[in-house]
């Protein structure tokens, strides 16, 4: 038997916050090793559908099925023992934290030590912290952010702390990343330097959903783009056939 | 730049300078009152170091450690006075270390009610959860004071036993100085082993950003409920090692102006940096010792004190203090030079 090809099914997805449709029977499919894409006007559901992926929102209506498994209902803090990663539209790096205790955050939902082992420092935390700290600075070094380890969060330019970001959502080992506007407020080469960086974890096998809206960026790096109109799915195709659909043109210019 | 394990190999080294400083510190100082005052420190260090990684990296504030003091202090003086205990041990039990295992049950206890409390309490933010903390200690002075049958009502209790090993009672000032420096000493390394964890990681990412530690898998719930029942456990700790101490206790030594102190200490000592609590707790303490002059204006001196440290120093005096002597020697305009200096700093 074949493993599913879909790694994220997202299946009549509804959401309301009291009168106002968020989302209305929102469908598509993620596949895996792909890159997808979600475009639309601001307003149009993209983060509240991030949001509903992750837990941070219920659904009203409709599944989200991971790797063929319902995952709705899901409390934010589980979905990354899943395998699930992502990253924020408005940064939320740590501030107060330097850039490599911020990766190690990351290793979270991959360690296990507990709390009174954490007192004790125990041959066991030592044995994890040297590995976590390892995995974290080679994370840094490839979002190239080596050298950079020791400073504070607050103190990174918004290109790098964009990057660490990444870093932290990579270092789990996800299967599936979701990132939420990665190249918003970028200069062009940062810009060009996260879509290689995005094309890269494709070629390593990941499977990633993103939301932007710099249109080059999603041209370049996406298989696959799905738009979204005031919560309702407008259309879905590769980059070609998104570019020439009538119904997105109008959405964008306006008729 | 300095490699990363710089930190904690500097914390190692400040802490053989303390141990190597606190050997010694007897031999200067002769008179038992000043000797008392320095106990008094370490008391009150285990419980402030607590309180900090509460309020400092998880960033819960609670206006009732005093009633977790109190509950150890009260168990222990309780179960080692009024209450026959040693009939419940076996005769091969040394009675020596009867008053042990009463503060390892004192500590259980106080951590079971904590946990309790935190339940629902820590699902509120900010300013409720001041509140709600603030009420229970409140409630549990009613308590001391109504409840005289067993807590001795407003008098409080007295004759509660020293501390033995074996023959060797920790009953003069010196021998006690022995006994709550090297139980602070424990607190700290302990404390910085936290820190320096995954855990620790994991509070201070609940402190910057919830919604992004949620994402990383932390239960951030879970985690302030977990520190909540720590700190609240030193401070059953200092609790009943206070009451072996000055073997008398009082409703008015677990007050809520005694809450306030110990948040006044963490806040100049440096919120979020386990050295800062040591400080904290030295300073105010050396403080409420010289300001006992001026008895009643105490409180008016400590509020402006407070006042004056959030105003120049709002990270705390240490940190504070550091950052900017260091600025000073490399008065680099850049602020990227400047938050390095405070990385280096904000983990004191």
């Amino acid at each position: 038997m074949k493993r599913a090809k879909a790694m994220l099914e997202v299946a009549n997805v509804n959401k309301s916050f009291g009168g106002i449709m968020a989302l209305m029977d929102v469908s598509f499919r993620v596949d895996r090793g792909t890159i997808t894409a979600m475009i639309g006007p601001n307003g149009a559901g993209k983060t509240t559908l991030l949001n509903v992926i992750t837990g941070i929102y219920m659904a009203s209506a409709g599944e989200i099925l991971f790797e063929g498994k319902n995952i709705s209902g899901i409390r934010p803090h589980q979905v990354s023992y899943l395998g699930i990663s992502r990253t924020f539209q408005n940064l939320q790096v740590f501030q107060n934290m330097s850039a490599l205790e911020n990766v190690m955050v990351g290793s979270h939902c991959r360690t296990s030590a507990g709390f009174i082992a954490c007192l004790a420092r125990t041959l066991k935390v030592k044995r994890e912290e040297k590995e976590v700290r390892n995995r974290a600075m080679e994370m840094l070094g490839f979002v190239n952010l080596a050298g950079k380890q020791n400073q504070p969060g607050s103190s990174l330019p918004c290109g790098d702390q964009k990057r660490l970001e990444l870093a932290r959502a990579l270092v789990s080992h996800p299967k599936l990343v979701l990132l939420d506007e990665p190249v918003s407020g970028l200069n062009n080469s940062e810009t060009e330097e996260m879509g290689d960086l995005i094309l890269k974890l494709k070629e390593s096998g990941m499977t990633v959903l993103l939301v932007e809206h710099d249109m080059n960026f999603v041209m370049r790096v996406s298989d696959v783009i799905v738009v979204l109109n005031y919560g309702e799915k407008l259309a879905q195709g590769s980059p070609a056939e998104i570019q020439n659909d009538d119904m997105v043109i109008a959405a964008y210019l306006g008729d | 730049m300095q490699p990363f394990g710089f930190r904690e190999n500097a914390n190692t080294c400040y802490l053989l300078i303390l141990a190597f400083t606190l050997v010694f510190l007897p031999l200067l100082i002769r008179s038992s009152y000043y000797l008392l005052v320095v106990n008094l420190i370490g008391l009150n260090t285990i419980l402030v170091v607590g309180l900090n990684l509460l309020i400092g990296y998880a960033g819960q504030i609670s206006i009732g450690h005093a009633a977790f003091f109190g509950m150890g202090a009260y168990f222990s003086a309780i179960l080692t006075t009024s209450f026959g205990l040693s009939v419940w041990f076996p005769s091969w039990f040394p009675g020596w270390l009867i008053p042990w295992v009463i503060i390892l049950f004192a500590m259980l206890f106080t951590g079971a009610v904590a946990y309790l409390i935190g339940i629902p309490t820590l699902k509120l933010k900010g300013n409720y959860l001041v509140m709600a903390t603030l009420g229970f200690n409140i409630i549990f002075e009613i308590v001391l004071v109504e409840w005289d049958s067993v807590t001795g009502g407003a008098n409080g209790m007295a004759g509660v036993p020293y501390l033995a090993v074996g023959d060797f009672y920790f009953n003069s000032d010196l021998r006690f100085y022995c006994l709550v420096w090297s139980l602070c000493l424990l607190t700290l390394i302990v404390s910085f082993n936290l820190v320096n964890s995954r855990v620790g990681r994991a509070m201070k990412a609940i402190h910057d950003s919830e919604v992004a530690a949620n994402t990383m898998g932390i239960n951030t719930h879970r985690y302030k409920v977990k520190v909540f029942v720590l700190s609240a456990v030193f401070a059953s700790l200092a609790g009943s090692l206070y009451a072996h101490y000055i073997t008398v206790i009082t409703p008015k030594s677990c007050d809520i102006m005694y809450s306030i102190q110990v948040v006044i200490m963490v806040i100049v000592g440096g919120i979020g940096s386990v050295w800062g609590s040591l400080f904290g707790a030295t300073l105010l303490i050396l403080l409420s010792e010289v300001l006992h002059v001026i008895e009643k204006f105490n409180v008016v001196a400590l509020g402006l004190i407070l006042m004056l440290v959030m105003i120049f120093f709002p990270e705390g005096l240490i940190p504070g203090l550091l950052k900017r002597r260091r600025s000073q020697v490399q008065s680099s305009p850049f602020r990227s030079r400047r938050s390095e200096v405070r990385s280096q700093t904000s983990d004191l």
